[in-house]
């Protein structure tokens, strides 16, 4: 069952358009990853859900949450969904935290301003929260300030107030991005339980495969604004369908043989205010034809599981069965 | 997967231990010192501050009068004493409005941004070009002369500075994730701002108000002085200094004694805001 659906998704800062004509759903306790190089729009998708963007930025397209239109609700309402049906968290847990509560207040303070909770029913709360992201010794850390936690423990003190409301979508927006390598694959195993326990569907943007590869029921592949290739994990991963998301997999170290150079995707993205006419991937793509050049390709299905907005995606499909 | 997910235990963090450095000790001290002259000076102070003396008109520090006496044979000591309290009080009343409102109105005008803080931005320019003590003595003129016309101007004027402070403070820590945070929390903006800005934006605010206590007793000592503060015969240390400047070359004591108690004072309060502002950074 769809919770969240996208439809034409467009954010418009002066001229520039950051993100352009994004469609993607979401089903109830599902995992999707969000992947895509710095400024593709990722982060940008996600908080103009929450219509957390300033006003510079004008949003337009449909947001339908559970059969309500985001971008329609007053701000009140959207207030009630922000924490309570839709919660986010961010990459850096040393800095999302407030530095002079304690991360007892920080969690309380949620479950009071949400569900009316308080005194030692809340306090009770609050321990098991932190019970549940695997904080040892909850009860006696209820009364520790930010600073007394490592990066990972912050990140998890972060989970846990963001699910003191209980809420049915958590956007991870690189929650992982500055830890080191243990410590993110502990995150990402807690969101992977936390999805499976609490019937919580997670969407986790990074720029990073193969913590998609590992995580995600679903991924999504956004360059310069678009969705470029949308699909399954398997699929996405066996039979990439576009050129962009084959370059992508073939920077990815450990695909081909030991002590190789990485292939990397040659050039730069490009800028949000001089975009190409045609596919926005066009002038760094191997593939390029003429077609290419001079209107955006639709995201059309190429498999059950799989949509693509790339005018060769066969061709790349072979070049990938051949490699 | 339950062993993944444990995680070695954490030490508790060590309580931090209230470490002060001997300027701020002292700074304690001293304003420990005037706090126990403003509440009883009747006990310390060893004559009445307002009792005329006519057998000791002019007496040089003594035995009997430790700071002299003054033109009226009234003891400098007991008036320096007494005088704690009205400078005390100048103080505290001339910025608490200002400390208050100031940083009420600075939280707004920070988060809410637009229209009222262009105002506001207008607002400070026209007021930092006119020398804040012309400011307060134009109005204390246009008001009369007297402590409580005195509070009125000062605060109607100082509480800009600790507007701008707090806005400035309020801007950047409403940039900071934990801001974006609180919204993405679905708070309110009344819960953001006071219950999580403010209390990241407060330390600046307290640390000026400190320096601004002793600006105030200067700033009250020099009306007291020019006649329209504390009126004679109230023992007020700028009024102290008044009387006594026609006695400068023949009883210098008469303006000394008040004088280095205005210094004292400010120095406390110095110290002690300087003592605060390293504890509020180490937390």
């Amino acid at each position: 069952m769809t919770i969240l659906q996208l439809d034409d998704l467009t954010v418009r800062i002066g001229a520039a358009q950051p993100v352009d004509g994004v469609n993607l759903s979401i089903a109830a306790s599902e995992m999707l990853g969000i992947v895509g190089e710095s400024g593709s729009g990722k982060s940008l998708t996600m908080k103009s859900v929450l219509r957390l963007l300033p006003d510079a930025a004008k949003v337009s397209g449909r947001m339908l949450w559970q059969g309500r239109d985001l971008a329609a609700l007053s701000e009140a309402d959207m207030r009630r969904v922000r924490g309570r049906e839709i919660a986010m968290i961010f990459q850096e847990p040393m800095t999302a935290l407030n530095p002079v509560l304690t991360v007892g207040l920080q969690i309380t303070e949620s479950l009071a301003a949400h569900l009316d909770m308080r005194g030692a029913a809340a306090s009770r709360r609050a321990v098991e929260l932190l019970d549940l992201v695997g904080i040892p010794d909850a009860k006696r850390r209820l009364g520790s300030y930010p600073h007394e936690f490592s990066g990972g423990m912050r990140q998890r003190v972060m989970i846990a107030i963001s699910l003191a409301a209980g809420p049915k979508l958590l956007l991870a927006d690189e929650p992982t991005t500055a830890l080191d390598v243990t410590i993110q694959d502990q995150i990402l195993k807690l969101l992977l339980r936390l999805r499976d326990e609490l019937a919580m569907a997670v969407i986790l943007v990074t720029h990073d495969l193969g913590v998609v590869a590992g995580t995600c029921d679903r991924v999504a592949v956004m360059y310069a604004g678009r969705i470029m290739e949308a699909g399954s994990v398997e699929a996405i991963f066996t039979r990439p369908s576009h050129a962009y998301t084959l370059g992508l997999l073939r920077s990815l170290p450990g695909s081909q043989h030991a002590r190789q150079r990485l292939d990397g995707i040659a050039g730069m993205p490009p800028a949000p205010g001089a975009l190409p006419p045609g596919c926005r991937f066009a002038p760094r793509c191997g593939f390029v034809a003429e077609a290419c050049q001079t209107a955006i390709p639709p995201l059309v299905a190429v498999a059950p599981d799989q949509q693509s907005a790339c005018l060769r995606a066969d061709d790349v499909r072979v070049e990938r069965v051949a490699a | 997967m339950s062993d993944v997910l444990a995680s070695p235990a954490v030490a508790r963090a060590p309580r931090r231990r209230l470490s002060v450095r001997a300027s701020t000790v002292a700074g304690l001290l001293i304003l420990a010192l005037f706090l126990a002259c403003a509440f009883a000076p009747d006990l310390i102070a060893p004559y009445s501050p307002t009792t005329f003396d006519f057998r000791s008109l002019l007496k040089p520090p003594s035995a009997a009068h430790l700071f002299g006496t003054d033109n009226f044979g009234r003891d400098i000591l007991s008036r320096t004493i007494w005088a704690a309290r009205i400078d005390l009080e100048i103080a505290v009343f001339s910025t608490v409005f200002a400390a208050v409102f100031g940083t009420f109105a600075g939280c707004v005008i920070g988060y809410v941004g637009g229209w009222p803080d262009a105002i506001f931005r207008r607002i400070v320019d026209v007021f930092i070009t006119i020398p804040f003590i012309v400011l307060v003595i134009a109005i204390v003129a246009v008001l009369g002369p007297g402590l409580n016309n005195m509070y009125i101007a000062i605060g109607a004027v100082n509480w800009i500075i600790y507007a701008r402070l707090m806005r400035a403070e309020i801007q950047s820590q409403a940039r900071l994730d934990y801001a974006a945070a609180g919204r993405v929390m679905g708070y309110g903006a009344v819960r953001i701002v006071f219950r999580h800005l403010l209390p990241n934006a407060i330390s600046p605010i307290v640390v000026y108000w400190m320096t601004d206590m002793a600006l105030a007793i200067l700033l009250g000592s020099s009306l007291g002085y020019l006649g329209l503060g504390a009126q004679p015969p109230t023992a007020e240390w700028g009024v102290l200094i008044a009387d006594g400047k026609n006695f400068m070359t023949t009883a210098w004591w008469m303006s000394i004694f008040p004088g280095i108690a205005i210094v004292l004072a400010g120095t406390g309060f110095s110290l002690l805001g300087d003592g605060l502002a390293g504890w509020l950074r180490r937390r």
